[in-house]
């Protein structure tokens, strides 16, 4: 009997697992679908829709006045941000439009997005900062900047895509891109070392590569010369 | 009774999980088709945009008339740009494209050139109808390689999120698939063209770094660590360690530094020759404002003096979470020469240095031999267009895309409300650069 009892309990536990895993699996999955409605397109109006006006207009993508309602200047000035961004062009502010702009479709906008400001374009220095949390957390406050760094020098590189959106969602050249920490909301020192970065430091003298020795599998990468180790990442060209 | 329970139960549990495993199948499989989707269209408009390139560029053989040349070429410009987007869209390594970014990248960027080259009223040389030439027969091997690598797509039910599985890892080494091998042949047998240098970014003149010539005495770490203290403020440091030596066009000394205020570690590199600190990094976030601007960009004229760097001119300035960033440029009688430029950054809470960049500085910094421009103040203001509302001029050195320089006179206005800088170039009279002002609630900013 004391078998039969113990063969119940763990089916019970085992049913409950199961029922409990497609309760947070259909929870989650609409999560997603809720946040998906909430995207902010042609037709749609108020205080977000004001929100991203002023953010292009003040980066001069939108000439016209702050309505608060989105309408055909709003919807071309989208596009615009969206085709300079490297993001995919649909004229709908989604959660990767919104991300590289640095607001929040739902509640309100992010502190440290509404701080973004200082120079360059707010979207870029958001997304860069997401990168860089993603990439280093727990590394020197200079590691993250030189990661901010690498980015931006692979922006003016050859060799890579010519915007900062382009150079961090090249698939396969982020582990926090692939394993999707890049949506992390990246804390106030990754958001420093961005803006840093932007401003010109770079600690890596011009480097488009780093890894960390530790764990990098590639041979061809050990090959680079390398200009600077810091923390646990070489940076190399 | 109790005897039929456990089974029931289990048929129970076996029943959702097959339900549950079925459901989370098809959901895979979903996202599965909508990932390769995107990516067979990035590589359809990648093949298709290449095999447009490759088009013009032919036309462009053929045609000897300027007009069309500037059409052409502003064609070729767009169309490889867009191809080289949808290049880094696809999951291949970039060890394995490398070459073709770079041959996009380069392709774009030089007819860019060449098209503002002939807007300005020249024509193509016959050297770079050459390069031209090769970059069409480049155009084509890739091309022919591509629709070669589409048919065999089109062929076997190809999946790339497979591909993209497989290299979840950055920098892993070449994937034994067909379309990154395709790839990798590619970039051995189809792209080959000579370096092009031309004034532009991507140019070839600037991939190669070369070592910047600096004077004065090499030093050591020890040594390094003591001007790294001078240059924070003795009083100030609490213990000195040093970090990793930097090697690249500049070599570098590292220098940690902790400071008696707990305002984290600050960072420093010194060059390994000459002794002059390069760049410093402090962690500190202030995150208060008790000065001005204005007494904050006297304090970093001040610092700038005292580290020897004493004839700087403000130029533009920016300020967020307490602290402010100030772009100094260098100033030989009267004339700003922006290629010399160092930053500096000051907390708005107490005043102190949390910043300097003077990397700039030290490759450029020169006493220039100015000649007196060919063009008066007079001439060349006439040349700026009239929309533009002169509110201030002066002589400017600005840099170019390719780190040369070039003497300009300098007109600030206003436009429609909007702050513009003109720059006219003192010589030629050609209209050098404009870039927009833009005054954020955070400082000016120019683009």
């Amino acid at each position: 009997m004391g078998r039969r009892k113990t063969l119940l309990v763990i089916s019970v536990v085992l049913t409950f697992f199961i029922c409990a895993g497609m309760v947070i699996d259909y929870w989650y999955n609409g999560e997603r679908s809720t946040a998906e409605a909430a995207n902010i397109a042609w037709g749609s109006s108020g205080e977000k829709v004001m929100e991203i006006q002023r953010k292009l207009k003040q980066w001069g993508y939108f000439e016209g006045s702050i309505t608060g309602n989105f309408g055909q200047q709003t919807y071309e000035a989208v596009r615009l941000f969206q085709r300079r961004n490297g993001l995919k062009v649909d004229g709908v502010v989604g959660p990767q439009t919104a991300n590289a702009m640095g607001i929040r479709l739902t509640g309100t906008a992010p502190k440290g997005g509404a701080a973004a400001g200082g120079g360059g374009n707010q979207g870029d220095v958001w997304l860069l900062a997401c990168a860089v949390h993603g990439e280093a957390r727990g590394e020197p406050y200079i590691g993250k900047v030189a990661v901010a760094a690498v980015v931006l020098n692979r922006v003016r590189h050859p060799d890579f895509p010519n915007t900062i959106a382009g150079v961090i969602y090249q698939p396969l050249a982020f582990t926090a891109v692939a394993d999707g920490q890049i949506n992390l909301t990246p804390d106030e020192e990754s958001l420093r070392a961005a803006r840093d970065a932007m401003n010109g430091w770079d600690p890596t003298y011009g480097a488009i590569y780093y890894y960390n020795p530790a764990t990098a599998t590639s041979k061809w990468i050990f090959s680079r010369p390398v200009h600077i180790t810091i923390g646990k990442h070489r940076f190399a060209t | 009774m109790t005897r039929w329970i456990l089974p029931i139960i289990l048929t129970i549990a076996l029943f959702f999980t097959g339900l549950w495993g079925y459901n989370q199948y098809v959901q895979n499989q979903q996202y599965s088709t909508h990932m390769n989707n995107i990516y067979q269209k990035s590589f359809y408009e990648l093949v298709g945009n290449v095999n447009n390139v490759e088009t013009r560029l032919g036309k462009l053989m053929v045609s000897g008339d300027r007009g069309q040349h500037m059409m052409l070429l502003s064609e070729i410009c767009r169309q490889s740009d867009a191809a080289m987007a949808d290049l880094a869209q696809l999951p291949i390594s970039h060890t394995a494209l490398m070459e073709t970014s770079k041959y996009l990248n380069q392709l774009s960027d030089y007819s860019y050139y060449l098209s503002k080259k002939v807007s300005g009223g020249k024509t193509l040389s016959v050297e770079e109808m050459d390069n031209l030439q090769k970059l069409h027969e480049n155009a084509a091997r890739l091309g022919e390689e591509l629709n070669g690598l589409e048919r065999n797509i089109q062929k076997g039910g190809f999946g790339w999120v497979e591909l993209s599985r497989k290299g979840r890892s950055s920098f892993h080494d070449a994937a034994e698939d067909i379309v990154t091998e395709q790839f990798i042949e590619i970039e051995r047998n189809s792209i080959d063209y000579p370096a092009l240098i031309y004034d532009g970014p991507f140019s070839e003149a600037l991939k190669d770094q070369e070592k910047v010539e600096i004077e004065g005495p090499v030093i050591t770490q020890k040594q390094a660590e003591d001007i790294a203290a001078d240059f924070v403020g003795r009083d100030r440091v609490k213990q000195v360690s040093n970090a990793s030596q930097g090697r690249g066009d500049i070599d570098t000394w590292g220098v940690y530094i902790e400071t008696n205020d707990d305002s984290g570690p600050i960072y420093l590199s010194v060059t390994k020759k000459g002794g002059l600190v390069l760049n410093m990094i402090s962690e500190q976030a202030p995150k208060e404002t008790k000065l001005s601007l204005e007494q904050a960009k006297d304090r970093a004229l001040k610092f700038l003096k005292q580290k020897g760097y004493p004839d700087m001119a403000p130029t533009y300035q920016q300020f967020y979470d307490g602290v402010t960033v100030i772009n100094f440029a260098y100033q030989q009688n009267d004339i700003i020469i922006y290629p010399d430029l160092i930053k500096v950054k000051i907390s708005l809470k107490d005043g102190s240095v949390l910043g300097f960049e003077a990397r700039n500085f030290i490759i450029s910094h020169k006493e220039r031999d100015l000649d007196e421009p060919k063009l008066t103040m007079e001439e060349a203001r006439k040349l700026v267009s009239p929309n533009l509302n002169v509110t201030s001029e002066r002589l400017a050195v600005i840099p170019t895309e390719t780190r040369k320089e070039r003497l300009c006179y300098e007109f600030k206005g206003t436009s429609q409300g909007k702050n513009y800088i003109v720059y006219i170039d003192a010589n030629t009279g050609e209209e050098a650069s404009i870039l927009q002002v833009i005054d954020t609630d955070n400082g000016s900013l120019a683009i």
